[in-house]
């Protein structure tokens, strides 16, 4: 993730996914055991961190593209949500020692506190985050249009109105088809230039606010345009330009190990030759 | 005086750039894992490719002297942890430590516990890759219970083994 690119934070809690399949509705654990039953959400990934024997937290969370597998799956496009779905359950098999490790290091309580932690740990996830983005980009090449995605910076909030700032470069052709739909939509809100004025209940029900980044998404529904907000994030460090040198390359392989060794730690682990590790009498350094 | 461990940070950047774990005409084997931790391990760890691979750079330390360092990462599978190298500062080679612990060993205890820890599976597969001619690392890896496995595509010999908690 380069200084100048903005990304959806990349996890999603199941509420979020039942609000995008049910906008308006009330959220039902019913609804999201649906969801899971038709294959059109992937397993999600659940956190639990003990201290001193007590659990301390537990943070179950969902790969933000299910949003996205919720949608179609109300549009009855179930195929292509139940593709989005399985593709997010690779994502979150990768990338579940990564959530781990971040829930531990933070004592994170709950999946709102690990949403809320995104500035905190924005490097950490810059590489689930790009995967996430390109997994997006290659999976929604197909879906016609009927959602238009933008990042924005949210600069104004009123008790009515909340005022959005577009990110990027200039605005995109999605940008403008997305003000365009907004005014038509949500008169008097406006779009002015790279700025969108939309109800102040957007960014409130998405818990974001002022200086705030969100992903700002329009669907089109017969003849209807749903608005929602995601919160995003931006990685500020600097390009990560680390290249390992050729010399080191053949220790850090990631091809699978040859099946022989595969087999023959099997079959040692079946003869119980499995080496016994004694917890650690080195004291940790603070 | 007292050994600890600890995963390193940016600020062991000096410590590691002083690293020696053999002589300057020692084998190219033993040199190259030299200037890994000298030259590119700290780059290394903050990179997108250790995030991804949950990689770890630990430190063994005696007082403020460092004492052995080890690194290791997730392997191609899910229960897997490439032990990616290791090695004991000269000072200190086949040397006990204050608590009567080869430095080695040491260094071993450590980075077992921790694959363990992040790995938040039991058991794991550890595998490490080591040149043919590292006679001495071989002898490391059969000692912890890696056992020689054959080679891998590149001509390395793998050693392998299954690690659980005590």
């Amino acid at each position: 993730m380069t200084s100048t690119t903005v990304a959806r934070f990349p996890f999603v809690s199941k509420v979020d996914i039942v609000r995008a399949y049910r906008p308006g509705a009330a959220v039902s654990d019913r609804t999201f055991r649906t969801l899971r039953a038709r294959g059109v959400t992937s397993p999600g990934i659940d956190v639990r961190h003990r201290s001193g024997g007590r659990l301390k937290g537990q943070v179950r969370c969902y790969a933000a593209l299910n949003i996205d597998a919720a949608v179609l799956a109300r549009h009855d496009r179930h195929d292509e949500a139940a593709e989005v779905a399985e593709q997010e359950g690779h994502f979150e098999q990768e990338w579940q020692p990564l959530v781990a490790s971040i829930v531990k290091e933070f004592a994170l309580a709950d999946f709102d506190a690990f949403r809320s932690a995104r500035n905190l740990i924005v490097h950490a996830l810059a590489p689930a985050t790009q995967q996430l983005e390109a997994l997006h980009a290659q999976l929604s090449a197909g879906w016609d249009g009927f959602l238009n995605e933008e990042f924005v910076r949210i600069t104004e909030l009123t008790q009515h109105w909340a005022t959005l700032q577009i990110v990027g470069l200039g605005m995109s052709a999605a940008a403008k088809d997305l003000a365009r739909s907004i005014t038509s939509a949500f008169e008097p809100a406006a779009a002015i230039g790279r700025q969108l004025a939309v109800d102040a209940f957007l960014p409130r029900a998405a818990d974001l606010g002022i200086g705030d980044l969100a992903l700002l998404r329009i669907e089109h529904s017969a003849g209807a345009s749903l608005l929602s907000l995601l919160a995003a994030i931006q990685d500020d460090q600097q390009e990560d330009e680390f290249t390992l040198d050729d010399e080191f390359a053949p220790f850090f392989d990631e091809d699978p190990l040859p099946a022989d060794v595969l087999a023959s730690l099997a079959e040692d682990r079946d003869r119980g030759n499995i080496v016994r590790v004694a917890g650690s009498t080195i004291p940790l350094a603070s | 005086m007292t050994i600890l461990w600890r995963p390193a940070t940016k600020r062991d950047r000096v410590l590691l750039q002083q690293f020696q774990c053999t002589d300057p005409d020692g084998p190219d084997f033993e040199r190259l894992v030299q200037r890994y931790f000298r030259v590119q391990a700290i780059a290394h760890m903050g990179s997108h490719d250790s995030l991804r691979t949950d990689h770890r750079l630990l430190l063994v330390l005696d007082e403020d002297e460092l004492v052995a360092a080890g690194c290791h990462r997730r392997g191609p599978q899910a229960g897997q942890r490439n032990f990616v190298f290791a090695a004991v500062a000269s000072a200190f080679q086949g040397q006990e430590l204050s608590n009567g612990v080869r430095a080695s060993d040491a260094l071993w205890s450590v980075v077992a516990n921790d694959i363990l820890d992040r790995e938040q599976a039991d058991p794991v597969d550890v595998f490490a890759r080591v040149d043919r001619g590292n006679a001495r690392s071989l002898a490391f890896c059969t000692r912890i219970g890696l056992a020689t496995r054959g080679a891998d595509r590149n001509g390395l010999v793998l050693c392998a083994g299954t690690i659980a908690r005590n």
